[in-house]
């Protein structure tokens, strides 16, 4: 268990290196930079030239990357080349608005696609083939477009919640919590279908196996074969789906941030790219990469609990 | 031998290629059929929409759908479904991009790590694992801010960050294919490994290339017209299908309708191509689970000719005309035909035959506990004066473990792999009585004396992992023991086991049944652990009882000619190094047996009246009866 | 049938002092095969017995160059064949394996799984066959096996156990073979299909004088087939000797618990092995010795001191063969009942 932890711990730091390096090193090797940008199409060379050795461009592309690096360990992100904003900083304040999104919707999802799933592999019927119904619907719908019709019909409507917007949990924890439903709504519907068919799926297969059978057979009450036995065995590789579906939801959070107006992070990486602003993007990067280490840690962790193999060597 | 091939096998199932399998399903066909009728529609956009995707008409915005504009129009007053048809183009050349780049990637490389392996599959692993978890959303915002909002070179990066997924899944099926031993057979020929990797190891993996290749197709589409929807495409007025959407939300409290063309189409595209890889998935791969996911009423029974009146006799359990039926894919299967036979208290009756004569099922069958697929459709369970096939739910939890208790086939298997071996008896200790936890942890000590496990305490903390297969049969039989039961069923209980380990197994059952005077139902298909074991024996042949009697009088003189010709096809029969008398052909699986005597076809006896109807048993003594017409044939040799 | 290719000649497979390591983790590594001397002569037909784990599979996979050897020597006649590899090994060696189903490709007729060696070798000896002469030789091999040549093009879902392992019986001799291999070739199939195999075994061992490596944890199987054995356990030979010898009058205390262990088809012959068995006052369970030691003797009724440090080897034994054991002198003497197979007449099949 220790060494599983350890393993995933000594595993980010190539990953926070690799995400840095793709592009950092797309951007020196595409024609075009930052002064460029910065100065629009109506530059002159000299004034192109003084910005470039403002901004350190002329260095070679992999000084260049150890600045960033060496910044990055202390906390500095560099700076927005359109705002000239610290990206850390904006970075920091906007964190908040997508962990609002992103934790409730994860633990929603969890539960439940696990409930869903469970109570159709052992009501199966008519719950089976409805929750297998639906997954497929959650599967191919956009989470975009579910979101608008979501809009549509609670914020347009019904006028219950608001359309847009995000409200700080410290000035109004009922206005955070309104401006937080129909998001995560949007962006839990992937996520407890996908969610659900797995533990759908895992749970059939070991209620069919021979462990179950003989627990049976030997007079153990159904109730404690489902709930002790059966979701305990299931639980090993729904967790470890649920990793994978948590990793997917930051794209869709990139989405539903945009058609929420929510201040977070997925919005500000996407005016970012609208403005070629690769530092911010860059920043992003580093912050979504943490995310993603954060939930292989309670993964893993959740999976060496659950599994004795792991947990007894 | 010459009818060898009279015999089908168990899975008579010409192979076909992939394609043929997948329109041969209605799922595969709709879907199909929907993804080429999309794809030559908008390639076909020039010349089949109705009109130019650009031309504004602020006349007619935002209209429903009529004659002139099947789809509507939009904000500008454009033709909606021109518009889609057009937008569908460059969504397509952008699924093409990131499913070439994803296979180009993964194929090559999952085949060469699944059967190379070693230190080049451990490397590529390792990277795989880290490209796993990439953010990819935020590489592709980068290459769009890089690249000027090219969605090509973003595709194809989504592509490339895709490909560990599905190199994992073709690295695992290569790995396992490359440990069948077709693969070792082929390089002992000598095939070099290129030939091996062509010929043999590639053709298997077409199934999960397909899927895996549909499935990201489906992402593609998804991530695509997600990007063109956050206006990171190619810029307007140019259609696509994100950008639609956009638009649409513009207008969303006017024109609700708008949202409706778009986004249906982009869900019916993802969703055709996901189901189209499910469909694959199911042609290609067996099913998880031995029901394969189908389930029967158990209502289905057949009504009986007569309601069994009960106890006609003093057996303990006495099984009568005992009919089960399996529902599976090609339609549903007669397994157990009238299957009889009786067990008296304190007796071992062994139930003998080859494999799929339905020796298991009939076992399971009398638990109660046969797969989701599979019911009871005629006949009765009688068990100490009731019949268990029209018993409640709870009436049979109660016979559970206390009256009637199994053992299986794979003791490791029939043990919960995530709790300790002592819980797991408590467990069952504490279902069948009130203990307390810590009188029910002495009374799990107790049992595991009872079966010589030694070390007691210190097993109780082990998970079944960690123990052998010899003392994990001791745990189950322990497990068994726990409610005193009067009968105990064993499928196969020392077939997994070294024959050393079985001579221990046997001698505890043995023991363990003179002191308590348990009846036991021994599944097993080794006559000579029915010598060793049984007082009685049933030899099931096709899902009957053919033959039933005291083992003296069996192994004295079969009196059935299935039961003589199975005897003698042992190697101990015949002297060294000579022929053995064998039965030709094989045991005909279920829904190819022949009318008549089930046994016919291999039978030497077998004459013109043993086809014309079914064979009953025929009762030759007190304790005897014999499936078998002829038997006399048999009674005159030696 | 024409040859298709040329046979070489029979030759005796010697195997001395073989160890397999299998690496498991970092740096540590499980010891499959300790130090087994053994040969086939030609035209022989070896049985090799013992339980799951006894290193039985390790040792068929070492001879066929697919386990990694540590020490010792294989040689087939004068070509030691430690290190070749793939193609550069004698194709006079074959296999047939246990597990009728993973021996076939799925996605190939039968006719084009044994067609393919032949392709293969003559690509290698650059002597080609032409189409009709390669399907020929499936044909005939076909007949040899007992199987109608339609079976050629046929995929292997389409026969059961039994047929498939005739299918792969006849690949592994289609090359022409000298030695054949079977690695608990008829462990997974049913009494009545299992005897059909051993007998064409048998008759294709008589036709083509092959020589026969006997592979099986079944006592009865074993003692059919084979002229000679070898009982392994834990990766060391304990007994070799002829079958009838082993069989007859086991000189090793673990060999007697095999034989009085597994059960007979005949009320009371099994009733003596029973009662010989239960007379026997076995050690309680205790762990298996490690390092210099008999493996034996934590489940050995005769063991002594010496035994826990001292390695028995292999010597010649009292009665004939020879055997791994500080104690054969001082065994008590053995009468098995003589279960003399019944004349064949007992059944009417
Ligand atoms: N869940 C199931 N679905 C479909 N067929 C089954 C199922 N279980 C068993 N069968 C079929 O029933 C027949 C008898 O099986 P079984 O009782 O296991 O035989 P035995 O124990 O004698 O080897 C076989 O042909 C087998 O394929
Ligand atoms: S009824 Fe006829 S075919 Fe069947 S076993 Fe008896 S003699 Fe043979
Ligand atoms: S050497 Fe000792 S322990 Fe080993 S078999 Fe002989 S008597 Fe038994
Ligand atoms: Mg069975």
């Amino acid at each position: 268990m220790g060494r599983l932890i350890v393993h995933r711990v000594a595993m980010s730091i190539p990953l926070l290196l690799i995400v840095s390096l793709i592009i950092f090193g797309l951007e020196a090797v595409v024609p075009g930079d930052a002064a460029s940008t910065i100065l629009g199409q109506n530059a002159t060379p000299e004034s192109l030239a003084a910005l470039r050795v403002q901004l350190g461009l002329n260095d070679p592309w992999i000084v260049r990357y150890g600045h960033w690096l060496g910044g990055a360990l202390h906390a500095d992100l560099g700076t927005s080349i359109i705002s000239g904003v610290d990206v850390t900083s904006s970075l920091n304040s906007r964190l908040a608005v997508t962990l609002s999104l992103l934790v409730p919707t994860m633990l929603l999802s969890a539960v439940a696609g696990i409930a869903l799933g469970f109570a159709s592999a052992v009501r199966g019927g008519i719950l089976g083939r409805f929750i297998d119904v639906v997954s497929l619907f959650g599967f191919a719908v956009p989470s975009f477009w579910i979101a608008l019709i979501l809009v549509t019909f609670f914020a347009v409507h019904l006028n219950l919640l608001p359309a847009t917007g995000y409200q700080d949990f410290a000035t109004s924890p009922t206005g955070w919590l309104k401006s937080i439903i129909l998001p995560v709504l949007a962006l839990s519907l992937q996520g407890i279908t996908s969610v659900a068919k797995q533990t759908r799926d895992t749970v059939m297969e070991v209620l069919e196996t021979d462990y179950v059978k003989f627990l049976r057979a030997n007079g153990v009450s159904e109730r404690s074969v489902r709930y002790r036995h059966v979701l305990r065995n299931a639980a090993i590789p729904v967790v470890t789906s649920l990793g994978l579906v948590s990793v997917g939801m930051l794209s869709g959070a990139v989405f539903i941030e945009n058609v929420f107006v929510l201040p977070g992070l997925g919005s500000l990486a996407t005016q970012a790219t609208l403005d070629h602003d690769v530092p911010v993007i860059l920043g992003v990067g580093v912050f979504f990469t943490l995310c993603v280490i954060a939930i292989n840690l309670v993964i893993d962790f959740a999976y060496g609990l659950l599994n004795p193999k792991v947990r007894v060597s | 031998m010459s009818d060898l091939l009279s015999t089908p096998a168990e899975f008579p199932v010409r192979r076909r290629g992939v394609l043929r399998a997948v329109l041969a399903t209605a799922r595969g066909r709709i879907t199909a059929g929907f993804l080429v009728l999309l794809f030559a529609c908008c390639l076909l956009a020039p010349v089949i929409a109705p009109a130019d995707p650009l031309h504004q008409n602020l006349r007619e915005i935002l209209q429903t759908p009529s004659g002139a504009h099947w789809l509507g129009t939009d904000n500008l007053g454009r033709d909606v479904l021109s518009r889609l048809l057009y937008g569908g183009r460059s969504s397509i050349v952008a699924m093409l991009e990131g499913v070439a780049a994803q296979v180009a990637v993964a194929v090559p490389l999952g085949v060469a790590a699944g059967y190379l392996g070693g230190r080049f599959d451990r490397i590529v692993m390792r990277l795989a694992d880290i490209v796993m978890s990439v953010p990819v959303i935020v590489i592709l915002l980068a290459i769009l801010a890089i690249f000027d909002h090219s969605i090509a070179v973003a595709m194809i990066t989504l592509g490339v960050l895709g490909a560990s997924g599905m190199m994992r899944i073709i690295r695992g099926t290569a790995m396992t294919i490359r440990q069948e031993l077709y693969v070792s057979a082929a390089e002992l020929l000598g095939l070099s490994r290129t030939q091996i990797i062509f010929r043999h190891i590639l053709p298997r993996c077409r199934g999960v290339i397909i899927v895996q290749t549909s499935l990201f197709a489906a992402l593609a589409i998804g991530i695509q017209t997600g990007l063109t929807f956050l206006g990171l495409g190619p810029p307007p007025p140019a259609a696509t299908w994100g950008g639609m959407v956009n638009e649409a939300a513009t207008t969303l409290s006017t024109a609700p309708w708008l949202l409706v063309p778009s986004g249906g189409l982009i869900a019916l595209t993802v969703l055709a191509l996901g189901v189209l890889g499910d469909t694959v998935r199911d042609v290609t791969a067996q099913s998880h689970t031995s029901s394969g996911g189908l389930r029967v009423k158990s209502a289905k029974r057949r009504p009986d000719a007569a309601q069994v009146s009960v106890p006609e006799g003093t057996a303990l359990l006495s099984v009568r005309d005992l009919s089960v039926s399996f529902l599976t894919p090609r339609g549903e299967v007669e397994v157990l035909s009238g299957v009889s036979f009786d067990l008296d208290a304190g007796q071992t009756l062994g139930l003998v035959g080859e494999s799929g004569s339905g020796k298991s099922v009939t076992a399971r069958a009398v638990l109660a506990l046969l797969e989701a697929n599979g019911a009871v459709t005629g006949g009765s369970v009688i068990f100490d004066g009731r019949d268990l096939t029209r018993a409640t739910r709870k009436e049979l939890a109660a016979l559970r473990g206390t009256r009637i208790a199994l053992i299986s086939q794979e003791p490791m298997a029939a043990l919960d792999p995530s709790f300790r071996i002592g819980s797991q008896l408590s467990e069952i200790v504490r279902s069948h009585t009130d203990l307390s936890r810590e009188a029910a942890h002495r009374r799990v000590l107790e049992l595991m004396e009872m079966v010589e496990l030694p070390d007691p305490e210190e097993m109780a903390k082990r998970y079944p992992f960690q123990i052998s297969g010899g003392m994990a049969q001791r745990v189950a039989i322990a497990a068994a023991l726990a409610g005193s039961p009067d009968l105990l069923i064993a499928d196969e209980p020392t077939t997994a086991l070294d024959v050393t380990v079985q001579a221990d197994v046997l001698a505890l059952l043995r023991r363990l049944q003179r002191e308590t005077g348990m009846a036991v139902l021994l599944v097993t298909h080794d006559w000579g652990v029915v010598a060793d074991s049984c007082t009685h024996v049933a030899v099931m042949y096709a899902g009957q009882v053919v033959e039933q009697a005291p083992v003296e009088q069996v192994f004295g003189a079969p009196a059935h000619p299935y039961t003589a010709a199975l005897m003698a096809s042992s190697p101990e029969k015949a002297p060294r190094r000579t022929p053995i008398d064998a039965i030709a052909g094989a045991v005909p699986p279920p829904g190819t047996r022949p009318d008549g005597c089930r046994f016919r076809d291999r039978c030497a006896l077998s004459a013109a009246d043993c086809a014309e109807t079914d064979i009953p048993l025929v009762r030759l003594n007190e304790e005897r009866v014999s499936r078998c017409i002829r038997t006399e044939l048999l009674q005159v040799q030696p | 049938m024409k040859a298709a290719t040329t046979a070489g000649e029979a030759a005796e497979l010697t195997v001395s002092d073989l160890v397999v390591d299998y690496p498991i983790g970092w740096r540590r590594h499980r010891r499959a095969v300790d130090g087994v001397s053994l040969s086939v002569p030609a035209g022989r037909a070896v049985g090799l017995v013992g339980e799951s784990g006894s290193g039985k599979s390790s040792l068929a996979k070492a001879v066929l160059g697919m386990a990694p050897l540590s020490a010792g020597r294989i040689a087939y006649g004068t070509t030691v064949l430690n290190d070749l590899r793939g193609a550069a090994r004698p194709q006079d060696i074959q296999v047939v394996f246990q597990d009728p189903y993973s021996s076939l490709d799925p996605t190939k007729t039968i006719g084009y799984t044994l067609q393919e060696p032949l392709r293969a070798h003559s690509a290698r000896t650059g002597r080609s066959l032409s189409r009709a002469e390669r399907e020929e030789s499936v044909r005939a091999m076909l007949a040899k096996v007992g199987l109608p040549a339609e079976t050629a093009g046929r995929y292997p879902s389409q026969f059961s156990g039994g047929q498939r392992q005739r299918i792969s019986i006849a690949r592994a001799l289609i090359l022409q073979p000298r030695l054949l291999i079977c690695d608990e070739a008829v462990s997974a199939l049913d009494l009545s299909i299992q005897a059909q195999i051993l007998n064409l075994l048998l008759e294709l061992q008589a036709e083509l004088g092959l020589s026969l490596l006997f592979i099986t944890h079944d006592l009865s199987v074993v003692n059919h087939i084979a002229e000679d054995l070898v009982v392994l356990f834990r990766g060391r030979v304990m007994e070799t000797g002829s079958a009838e010898l082993v069989y007859r009058q086991p000189q090793h205390p673990y060999t007697r618990q095999l034989v009085m262990s597994a059960p007979t088809q005949d009320l009371e012959a099994q009733r003596a092995r029973r009662e010989r068995r239960e007379a026997l006052a076995l050690p309680p369970a205790r762990p298996a010795p490690l390092g210099e030691a008999c493996p034996f003797a934590h489940r050995c009724a005769f063991a002594v001191e010496r035994c826990r440090n001292e390695r028995p080897l292999l010597r010649d034994a009292p009665l004939g063969g020879q055997v791994a054991c500080h104690r054969a002198d001082e065994l008590p003497p053995w009468s098995e009942e003589h279960t003399q197979p019944r004349e064949a007449s007992g059944s009417p099949a």
